[in-house]
């Protein structure tokens, strides 16, 4: 062939796949095509290059049961051929694949028939898929057995399913073996295991891993289930082949020939609750695996032989019923199970009006949370002598709580009575009405008022009636953004603001104390107006210049001396020059300011007694230069203050 | 001239997390407000304390916020959480007769003081915590200022005596400041939070009941001590028992 030719070829090939790629399609396949009876198995349904307006339909068929176990959808994919140069591309639409677990109901050669499917108005079929069922061997080496504790349940009563699994004991020397005692493949199928499967509306208080967590096996002793812990499956039990070992037991039982033989009785059991009415169906259960048994041709051999088993148990059923109408109680309220009634009362001595506590509590085991406060007026005890307000509910673990406040309408109670409500047993199937037990109580009258506390005058009024303020209840909340300060209280910041005060004035006390003692002291006082005296007697001599000359000199030489006598605290009256260099000298004054003042003083008397005219302006500067240079030393020296 | 540009941004940045904190907190109450509101199941409502709880955990500790609170708990039937929450605001607004009357409905009875010598108490229903120390600080300063001015003006040393009245008030304030800050930041209280707990003779299962009859949901109590879990605590009326921490709640 040339070398177009063959580049037709393919192309044409290509072209026509293609083009039947593009066409919808509709492909059935099975994991297996040899299958246990009652053992379910993967069926799956491609439907390609379209996109289903509903799910595919397949037959109802009394061979099998069919489940949909979910759908994934299909991304597209393409290819590309270059040939000598020649791109081709072809693609696949996106899909959806469909997973369905089938289960046989009878063995044999068993079709599945096609499904179909529509798209876009046209039916898509599958084609039809053959499978050898097989059924369970006639055989009496092991055998199954499924049972139920009840067969009737109502809503949310617990109930056993417990499958039984007899294995025939080993042969001559090896009877007291446990046959699971040997790493031989035993593969139970138990539907239950994952109570969703039974139904949605079923569950099981244990899980998985309370359940089986505790037989697991890694030495192979025991039963595979479900294929819990083979690789690829995600399991809790781990990623490696794992079985669990029940509780085992050698019983006696009747073999295929009907004689009693030794069987070793393995028990699994699980409980559950259903949470609605309907039917439930346990099953089937298989077991497929290998088991010795005697060497038919050598009976006395230590050596055994292997034989595959496989069998199964058939389904059982349980009803969940409703509790029925008839002969309900109007003390029943929904409680269903099986209780006890208790009441307790607090406070239990009040006075007539006051609120009391009712605190029934409905304990036990069932169906309670649907349960309803009784009707306590109901009971002509209580409502003759009580007032009931709305009962508050709340369910605990195996308790329903019904809250109520009461108050005493009179005081001739002398108990509160026994308050019966009503449940459905289920063990007994029939309603049944429980009791508290009666509390008793001490009431005593409300307060009054007496006559003369009641002040009559004015017209006669026709009576209303008060509005009394309900009790119970709460009161609405209160907060808002404006309340959101924080109240917190630190108090040893305000006892340190206290503690503050209290030191400052302390501290201010004995300071002011100080200071007032110091200026009471009639030499410091002396000395502390020392300067502002001399300086008050030069500017009184200024003043007095002009008029009275000699009356300006006597008060300058009165302001210097009159300085140094108050430094001293010595007696003004009556010093001369002659004592200056003795003040001065006591004085520690600098000699030449000592000198100073000598000389002026002298000037003075001079212009004074002497009848010598001076003028008053350069003596007033000149006291008022030895006064301030005086002053200055003076304070210096710590003389004056 | 950057520093103080650096200080006022600075002070700005302060000011304004602040407010967002305030802005925080209010959207949070709002929310928790809305939640207590809107629910119709204990769960709800026990979510809706939880949001309260966060703003007292975030700082801003007040009567209300505790009163809230203590609805939200008791609508979620956690009677012993309520009281508990109705005795902390009470701390601060020991006059507000919606909580007393809420307190009351929690007990079941008048709500009267569970702590030991509580009679000595006797301003305890009449003013709050804060309270106290606020008059105690006004009074303070009142008397401080009136007995300062004598001291720099000896021609008013009436003042001084006048101070004593002022003072007189700020001793007793301070000694009911220092009774409360014993009683509520040194005492411990609680309330039980079980339906009912057997209270024993010692810190372990293994010791005899301590009473006649268990404990039940919201029996108040003061903590005398702890130990592994346990807590010793003293009934308003005087006996003893221990019981384990996690029936019961402290505050």
């Amino acid at each position: 062939m040339t070398r177009i030719g063959i580049s037709a070829l393919v192309i044409a090939l290509l072209g026509v796949a293609s083009a039947d790629a593009q066409a919808p399609r509709l492909r059935a396949q099975v994991e297996s095509q040899r299958v246990y009876e009652g053992e379910p198995f993967l069926y799956l349904l491609t439907l390609s290059n379209g996109a289903a307006s509903a799910e595919p339909e397949i037959p109802v068929s009394d061979d099998f049961k069919v489940e949909l176990v979910g759908q994934t959808q299909l991304m597209s994919s393409s290819f590309t051929v270059i040939i000598n140069g020649v791109t081709t591309q072809s693609r696949n639409d996106q899909g959806r694949r469909y997973e369905y677990r089938l289960t046989p109901l009878r063995s044999g050669r068993l079709t599945i028939p096609a499904a179909t499917v529509l798209v876009d108005g046209t039916k898509i079929q599958s084609q039809a898929i053959t499978v050898e069922v097989v059924g369970p061997s006639q055989q009496d080496i092991a055998n199954l057995e499924i049972a139920v504790d009840h067969t009737t349940v109502y809503p949310l009563q617990p109930f056993t399913v417990t499958l039984k699994i007899y294995l025939k004991a080993l042969p001559g020397r090896f009877a007291r073996e446990n046959p699971v005692h040997v790493a031989w493949d035993r593969v139970l199928h138990i539907p239950w295991v994952d109570p969703e499967v039974v139904s949605p509306a079923l569950s099981s208080p244990d899980d998985l891993n309370e359940w089986l967590g505790p037989l697991q096996r890694r030495n192979g002793w025991g039963f595979n289930i479900n294929n819990l812990g083979s690789p690829g499956l995600f399991s809790l039990f781990g990623n490696n082949a794992t079985t669990f070992e029940l509780a085992a037991q050698k019983v006696k039982r009747k073999d295929a020939s009907g004689v009693e033989a030794s069987y070793w009785e393995y028990i699994l059991s699980r409980s559950f609750v259903a949470k609605s009415t309907g039917e439930l169906v346990f099953g089937p259960v298989s077991l497929k695996g290998k088991f010795a048994v005697e060497n038919a041709r050598d009976p006395n051999s230590s050596q055994l032989n292997v034989e595959p088993v496989y069998t199964i148990a058939p389904a059982v059923k349980v009803n969940v019923k409703d509790v029925p109408l008839a002969g309900r109680p109007e003390t029943f309220t929904g409680a269903v199970g099986d209780f006890t009634f208790h009441a307790d009362l607090t406070p239990r001595q009040a006075k007539v009006g006051e609120p009391m506590t009712l605190t029934l509590t409905l304990r036990g085991d069932g169906l309670l949370e649907t349960a309803g406060a009784p009707n306590l007026e109901a009971v002509p005890a209580v409502a003759e002598s009580f007032k009931v307000y709305e009962a508050t509910e709340e369910t605990k673990a195996h308790e329903r709580i019904f809250t109520y406040s009461i108050r005493p309408e009179n005081k001739e109670a002398q108990e509160f009575p026994a308050i019966p409500i009503s449940y459905f047993s289920t063990a007994e199937e029939k309603y049944v009405t429980v009791y508290t037990d009666p509390l008793p109580v001490e009431i005593s009258a409300a307060e009054r008022l007496s006559a003369n506390d009641i002040v009559a005058g004015g017209p006669v009024r026709k009576e209303t009636e008060s509005v009394e303020v309900a009790r119970d209840g709460l009161f609405a909340n209160m907060s808002t953004p404006a309340t959101l300060v924080d109240e917190r209280v630190r108090p040893e910041w305000w006892f340190g603001g206290l503690s503050a005060m209290v030191v400052t004035y302390g501290l201010a006390s004995v300071v002011a104390a100080r200071v007032r003692t110091r200026n009471a002291d009639p030499e410091a006082i002396r000395r502390r107006t020392a300067v502002h005296r001399a300086r008050q007697r030069l500017a009184g001599g200024n003043r007095r210049a002009a008029e009275d000359p000699h009356a300006a000199i006597d008060a300058y030489r009165a302001a210097c001396l009159g300085l140094l006598a108050d430094a001293l605290l010595v007696d003004e009256q009556g010093l001369t020059v002659g004592d200056i260099d003795r003040l001065a000298h006591r004085l520690d004054l600098d000699v030449e300011l000592t000198r100073r003042l000598k000389q002026f003083v002298d000037h003075c008397d001079s212009a004074r007694f002497a009848g010598m005219m001076a003028e008053t302006t350069p003596m007033s500067k000149e006291a008022e230069m030895l006064v301030a240079a005086m002053a200055g030393e003076l304070k210096a020296k710590r003389k004056l203050s | 001239m950057k520093r103080w540009f650096w200080t006022t941004l600075l002070g700005l940045s302060v000011v304004v997390s602040a407010k967002a904190a305030d802005v925080d907190l209010a959207t949070k109450l709002v929310r928790a407000q809305d939640t207590f509101q809107q629910a119709k199941s204990k769960e709800e409502y026990l979510k809706a304390a939880a949001m309260y709880q966060e703003i007292l955990d975030a700082g801003i500790v007040n009567g209300t916020i505790l009163y809230d609170q203590g609805n939200a708990f008791m609508k979620a039937g956690e009677r012993g959480r309520a009281i508990a929450c109705y005795r902390q605001a009470k701390i601060y607004h020991p006059r507000d007769p919606y909580l007393d009357a809420n307190l009351q409905y929690a007990l079941g009875s008048p709500a009267g003081d569970v702590a030991p010598l509580a009679q000595l108490y006797f301003w305890r229903n009449w003013i709050g915590y804060r309270e106290i120390f606020t008059w105690m600080m006004v009074f303070g300063c009142s008397a401080f200022v009136l007995a300062m001015i004598p001291i720099f003006r000896p021609n008013t040393r009436i003042l001084t005596r006048l101070s004593l009245v002022p003072a007189a008030a700020t001793l007793l304030l301070a000694a009911a400041g220092a009774m409360d800050w014993y009683r509520f930041d040194y005492l411990s209280h609680g309330v039980v939070t079980a339906t009912e707990v057997t209270a024993r003779k010692g810190n372990a299962d293994s010791y005899a009941p301590a009473f006649t009859k268990p404990l039940a949901e919201g029996t108040e109590f003061t903590v005398v001590d702890e130990r592994g879990g346990w807590l010793l605590v003293q009934l308003p009326d005087g006996p003893q028992g221990w019981i384990p921490s996690r029936d019961a709640v402290i505050f």
